[in-house]
This record gives structure tokens, C-alpha cells and sequence, in this order.
């Protein structure tokens, strides 16, 4: 008997069962559900879900066979899985193509063969779904549309088992990148952070005087270089912030604070800062509001608006904090009289990478609001601005009081 | 003279720190490069403060606490870790397991000294205090 050609896409064929990872796979349910349903409704003692491999035929699913595939070229399938249509051999003995198959001789002694074939959405047969007898058969059309139609039942089983697979790698893949990011966020942050330690320690050390006397055009050069590692240390807390959240992974430890404390240490935080740029920092309003949130986070909100406000302000002038409370709400506000915030960068300012006018030029990432309105949701807050150019700006906040 | 062991496997900033507290004329400092000759060095020596990285080459810093608050010879010591985990390092954690607070890396030389006073005063302890 010759074996059966090879279908025309045999390539692209065994590349999609190979894709659906079912070969050498232990048995499964639902497939042997449909050889019990398929032996009983032909009324077999053999059903097969059988996959035609390259040299042999696997099957996932069998009733009255011991093996657990055999050669493809004497496999029935391998022909069944030529044609669209149900291939049904009522007494092998009387056919063409089966007569002198040696399966007819010996075990399992076939007769009977009916199977239909497992077809992808695109029409390529991985296999079939097939019974098997050694007495002939005269099988009815509706036997015959019982087996296509578990057949289908077989193929859309393969697809969800395919689908599932897919979805639980896609969430060890995400998996496996979530640590890496979290690996990475904590990696690079220790590395930078502790040369950074040195070059600033080191810098501020000398450039203080803190070693002996530094001649002025010396200290010229200290101030630039501790002034550009400060600005480097910010960057790199800003990009590990904004990685951090983009991950979800910046924690939070909120406990209650008292907020006018915050403030005032932010303030304190801020005062050389502010000397510097001869500008000054008031609060007023309310005093003795507890807020829930997470101290080292909320002391990065308030300063990194007040220093927008020094840093957005003329010399001179003075930076307002206000906080009022309302509803099981504390507002509070920073109140600056700079040049407010050009109208082409309002609608973006709490996007990423928004600079202002005075910034943009090596002086910020344009993350901080970004940050800052990240963490303030992450309190259940909200927050907003108001800002007149040439009269300036008022960036103001709420957090839930406890 | 406020006598300060820093645990530290950083050679550089060991000598940030030691200049940074020496200039201030009221710490006299001492490092150890491990855990194990941090806790050999603690026993020993006594010292009044103990400043402590998070994360050395042979032991994690809370892990060194621990040990420390088990010997009776260190047991009260006062801790104050020093860290660059500022990602992974809970400060109110630190604090439950008996640090008196955190210090973030990179600190400031000009004012690392007023912190570890203004974090002992907080706790009462007014030694180094002239």
C-alpha cells in the first residue's frame, strides 16, 4: 500500500500542531470525553483524536488502542487528513486504497474506518477524529455528522487549550518583567546613589570650607560642580520616581501627619534655598490638621512646589502657603507672584517631560509635577492651578483630614 | 566626644562621613567594613552611637540590629541607619525594630553632623550635646 501524499501545505501544517504544543502532552478530559461520545455514537470498541505528525500519528485521546501513536505510513488519518470531507472506509478489505494495508491483518485488524478531520479556522488538518472497527460498518449520515461535529468539538478544544496557554505565558512574561523593573528601579538607584554620596559629600566638604580655606576663583569651580551634582542627584530621583510609578511600584506608607509640621519643615527644608534667591516663605490659615499620608512623599509635594515658586519668582519677593479645610478636606496652596505659567504649557504642565519658561535649559527633567500630581492622587487628592502671566501662579492641593 | 562606630563597606564614604563628623570637633568616628566587624568592633569598643548602613557585603543592617539588641554588651546602644535603599528602606520599619531613625543617602557633610545631634536630642539621648 502506498502511504498517503503529503498535503500540499505540510510544512505550514506541522508548524501549527507544533504550535499548539498538544503533542506528548498527558491525557485530557475534554478529548476523551469526545472518543467515548465518538466510540458509542459509531458504535466502535475504537475512537481516536489522532494528530498527524511528521513520520507518525500521536494520539491524545484513545479508547480500545494500547499504543500511543503508530507510523504514519500506514495511518488512515494520514489519507483522511487529504480531504475536507468525513473520510468513511465501510470494509477496508473492499477498498482501493486500503486492501493490502497491513493493518487489516493483523491487530487492530481494521474493517471499519470513519474520520473526520481536525481543521483549523484556515483550513489546514492537524489530525482527525476517528473510529475504528474490525467488522465493516454502514455508517448513517447522521453517525457521519455526529463525528464532524465532534470533531469540531475537539478543535475548539485545542484552540482554548492554545488560548489559555497563551494567556498564563502572557502573565509569566508580565511577571518576569515586573521583577526585572523592580530589580533594575532598586538596582540602579543604590549604584547612583552611593558614588553620588562621595562626589557631593566631597564637594560640599571642600567647597565649605569645612577643610581648610578655598581661594575664591577655586571656589568658583567647586560651587558649579556641586551645583550640577545636586541637579544630577535630582534627575535621578525624578526618572526613579517616574519609573516607579509607571511600574506601580512606588510604595506608600501612609500614617497620620500633621500637616502644618509638614509644612513648616518643608519650609525650614527650603530656607537656604530661598536666602539664596532673596525670596520669602509665609504660611497662614489653618493649623492642626491630620492627614493619612505617607510623610517622606507629601514633604516631596510641598517642596518641589515651593521651590517652583522660588524658582519661578523675582528676587524679593514673597511665596504664600495657605491651607483651609472644608468637608473633610484640607486645601493647601502655594501662592507665587513670578511671571505665571506661559498658556502654551498650561494645558501639559502635569504631563512628562513640561518644562517651564526658566527651566528647559539643564536646570529639571520636567517630571517633578508629574510626580507631584501622582502622589497626590495616590492620597485621594486633587490638584490644580490658577496663573496670570505677569501676576502669577497658584498651585493649590487637597488631601482627605482624618 | 561623641564616640561613633560606622558600619560602612564604602571606603569613600567612610571618609565623607569621618570628615564630615570630624569637622564639627564632637565625633570621634571608628568604621568597620563588615557586619561581623561591626558587631566584633561594638562589643568592643562600646561606642556611644552606632551609624549603620542598610545593605553590607556580608550581613543586611536590620540583621546586624537584631544581633546587636542581643547581646547585652550593645543592647543599648543607640542606631541610626545610613542608606541609599531609599526605595526598599521603610524608615517607620527601621524604627520598629529599634533604629532611633534613617539618615538617606547622599547626606549633606555640612549638615549630616546637626542630624545625628538633632535625632539623639529627639530621643533624649544627650550625649555629644556640649
Amino acid at each position: 500500500m502506498p502511504a498517503a501524499p503529503l498535503p500540499k501545505n505540510e510544512a505550514q501544517r506541522l508548524a501549527r500542531l507544533r504550535a499548539y504544543r498538544i503533542l506528548d502532552t498527558p491525557p485530557e478530559d475534554a478529548f476523551d470525553r469526545i472518543v467515548r461520545i465518538a466510540a458509542n455514537v459509531l458504535d466502535t470498541p475504537i475512537a481516536l483524536v489522532s494528530l498527524v505528525d511528521q513520520g507518525r500519528q500521536w494520539f491524545k485521546a484513545k479508547i480500545g488502542l494500547d499504543a500511543r501513536e503508530t507510523p504514519r505510513d500506514l495511518a488512515f488519518c494520514a489519507h483522511a487528513i487529504l480531504s475536507d470531507e468525513v473520510l468513511v472506509v465501510p470494509d477496508a478489505t473492499q477498498h482501493a486504497t486500503f486492501a493490502d494495508n497491513p493493518l487489516i491483518n493483523c491487530a487492530p485488524n481494521i474493517r471499519f474506518y470513519a474520520g473526520a478531520p481536525l481543521t483549523t479556522h484556515d483550513g489546514l488538518k492537524l489530525g482527525t477524529v476517528c473510529v475504528i472497527d474490525d467488522k465493516p460498518h454502514a455508517p448513517s449520515p447522521r453517525q457521519i455528522a455526529l463525528l464532524r461535529d465532534l470533531s469540531a468539538l475537539a478543535m475548539d478544544e485545542l484552540e482554548l487549550r492554545a488560548a489559555g496557554k497563551l494567556a498564563l505565558e502572557e502573565v509569566e512574561e508580565r511577571k518576569r518583567i515586573d521583577a526585572f523593573k523592580t530589580a533594575f528601579i532598586s538596582t540602579i538607584n543604590h549604584e547612583i546613589r552611593t558614588p553620588l554620596t562621595s562626589i557631593i559629600g566631597g564637594l560640599e566638604l571642600v567647597n565649605g570650607g569645612m577643610l581648610g580655606e578655598v581661594p575664591p576663583h577655586m571656589g568658583e569651580v567647586l560651587t558649579i560642580a556641586e551645583r550640577n551634582a545636586a541637579l544630577l542627584l535630582r534627575l535621578i530621583n525624578e526618572l526613579l520616581d517616574t519609573a516607579a510609578l509607571e511600574a506601580g511600584q512606588m510604595e506608600f506608607n501612609p500614617r497620620p501627619m500633621d500637616l502644618t509640621a509638614m509644612i513648616e519643615e518643608s519650609m525650614e527644608n527650603l530656607r537656604s534655598y530661598c536666602r539664596e534667591k532673596r525670596i520669602t516663605v509665609s504660611r497662614e490659615g489653618a493649623s492642626g490638621i491630620t492627614v493619612n499620608g505617607d510623610k517622606a512623599r507629601l514633604t516631596q509635594v510641598l517642596n518641589n512646589l515651593i521651590s517652583n515658586g522660588v524658582k519661578f519668582s523675582p528676587p524679593g519677593s514673597d511665596i504664600r502657603i495657605g491651607v483651609t479645610t472644608e468637608g473633610g478636606r484640607a486645601t493647601v496652596s502655594v501662592s507665587d507672584t513670578g511671571g505665571g505659567i506661559p498658556e502654551s504649557i498650561r494645558p501639559r504642565i502635569f504631563g512628562k517631560f513640561v518644562q517651564g519658561h526658566a527651566a528647559g535649559k539643564g536646570e529639571g527633567t520636567g517630571l517633578g509635577l508629574s510626580i507631584v500630581k501622582a502622589i497626590v492622587e495616590r492620597h485621594g487628592g486633587e490638584i490644580g492651578f490658577e496663573t496670570e502671566t505677569g501676576s502669577g501662579t497658584r498651585f493649590h492641593f487637597t488631601l482627605p483630614t482624618l | 566626644m561623641l564616640h561613633v562606630l560606622y558600619i560602612e563597606d564604602q571606603a569613600d564614604i567612610q571618609t565623607i562621613l569621618k570628615l564630615s563628623l570630624g569637622a564639627s570637633k564632637r565625633f570621634r568616628v571608628d568604621v568597620a567594613g563588615t557586619g561581623r566587624e561591626g558587631l566584633a568592633g561594638a562589643a568592643a569598643l562600646k561606642p556611644d552611637l552606632i551609624l549603620l548602613d542598610y545593605s553590607l557585603p556580608d550581613m543586611d543592617g536590620p540583621d546586624i540590629l537584631t544581633a546587636l539588641r542581643a547581646d547585652e554588651a550593645t543592647a543599648r546602644i543607640p542606631v541610626i541607619f545610613i542608606t541609599a535603599m531609599t526605595q526598599q528602606v521603610d524608615a517607620d520599619a527601621c524604627i520598629a525594630r529599634g533604629a532611633l531613625d534613617v539618615i538617606l543617602k547622599p547626606f549633606s557633610p555640612r549638615e549630616v553632623a546637626g542630624q545625628i545631634l538633632g535625632i539623639l536630642a529627639r530621643h533624649g539621648h544627650n550625649i555629644g550635646v556640649a
